[in-house]
């Protein structure tokens, strides 16, 4: 009977040093889910609403992004999907940096949302 | 036996909810929004003044001290210079960055996800960011593969937070942008090429985790896999992509950013 009982001790102890041990240092930080695509509203409120709201700089939602071209000797292949815009701006050769919107820009809701 | 199962299940449970905590996206802001918001605009303009149109991005989920030797950031992406369509029709210049996540109800797959940089930066446990900026040509050609879709021709969903580089059994984010990376440099989406090159040319990082542990975590969880690995466990990192393109003369500049960093950027941090 004491023998029983000491060995599910060991066996339940062990269980939990393992459960302790198990490599949660390994754990990524990528996860993405549901409720992160339903906490964007959330996000946006954090953003706009009180104390922790970004002065001087509107908050939008994203709805497409779409690579910009780069010109300037370094033509896009035939057919590309990227945008070409403010020639001078994108010129390989340019100095200048590239320009950033003012705006927060944070992603929206996923599809399934909008139905 | 009925006691001891349930003991265990409460054990798993309550680790699996422990990790969760520390791994998602999700998980409340550590920042002030206001700072988060800032810093990633900072990022944006530290890349857009050095003329980036892709970098690689990397950013830190849980605290340094958690994480294994060799091992400085955990999430790395690429960030990709682009005309945003906000919701009201308006468009806007600025970086989209280009994610491999891991499925929260479904860890050991993942999906790829566009998201901006004050999304990327939300739940991080340090304003920090890794950049790595190819050189212009490199740029060019990463561009053009993203224009075709090679980001999804070369996705495994099947998912490990300790995945092999050199074999395409299971992948996670790093590998994913690596294999983006070399899929644009060889002009091919033909994985059996991709990763006899890496394993060519690439250097991964051992990881400093004791096989006992390896072995509980591959165990226990679903999303750290170790039957890719045959010896040590290599795993690619922010920091092995940054050599890796810096050793083959396709690195135009990197740095660390921090606010601090930001502050005086004549002190930027060169790495």
């Amino acid at each position: 009977m004491l023998k029983q009982k000491l060995k599910h001790t060991l066996l339940v102890s062990t269980t939990l040093l393992a459960m302790q041990m198990a490599p949660q240092t390994l754990a990524s930080d990528n996860a993405s889910n549901a409720s992160h695509h339903a906490s964007q509203g959330s996000k946006y409120s954090a953003l706009t609403i009180g104390d922790s709201a970004v002065a001087g700089a509107q908050v939008s939602t994203a709805v497409v992004a779409i690579p910009l071209a780069i010109s300037g000797g370094l033509a896009m292949s035939a057919g590309s999907a990227s945008v070409s815009v403010a020639e001078s701006m994108m010129d390989a050769s340019s100095n200048k940096p590239l320009p950033i919107c003012e705006e927060v820009v944070i992603a929206g809701p996923p599809p399934s949302e909008s139905l | 036996m009925r006691k001891f199962l349930s003991i265990v299940f409460v054990a798993l449970s309550l680790k699996s909810a422990q990790v969760h905590a520390g791994s998602t996206q999700t998980g409340e802001p550590k920042f002030q929004p206001k700072e988060i918001a800032n810093f990633a605009k900072q990022v944006e303009r530290y890349s857009a003044a050095k003329r980036a149109h892709v970098f690689v991005i990397a950013r830190v989920g849980q605290p340094q001290d958690t994480l294994p030797e060799g091992v400085e950031f955990t999430h790395v992406a690429l960030a990709v210079y682009s005309q945003i369509t906000m919701a009201n029709g308006e468009k806007k210049p600025g970086y989209a960055i280009h994610n491999l996540y891991q499925l929260y109800d479904d860890p050991a797959k993942s999906s790829l996800i566009i998201d901006y940089p004050t999304d990327f930066f939300w739940a991080v446990d340090e304003l920090k960011a890794g950049i790595a900026i190819p050189t212009l040509p490199v740029q060019k050609q990463i561009l053009d593969a993203i224009n075709n879709d090679v980001p999804s021709k070369v996705h495994n969903p099947h998912y490990s937070l300790i995945a092999n580089p050199f074999n395409n059994q299971r992948q996670n984010c790093t590998e994913h942008t690596l294999n983006i990376i070399n899929a644009a440099l060889y002009k091919t989406t033909n994985m059996a090429q991709l990763k006899a090159n890496t394993k060519a040319y690439f250097k991964p990082q051992p990881l400093s985790v004791s096989p006992f542990k390896l072995f509980l975590g591959s165990v226990f969880k679903d999303e750290i896999y170790k039957k890719d690995h045959k010896g040590k466990v290599k795993i690619a990192t922010f920091t092995t992509i940054k050599d890796y393109l810096a050793n083959h003369n396709l690195l135009a500049h990197s740095a660390v950013i921090t606010p601090n960093m930001l502050s005086n950027i004549q002190n930027s941090q060169e790495i």
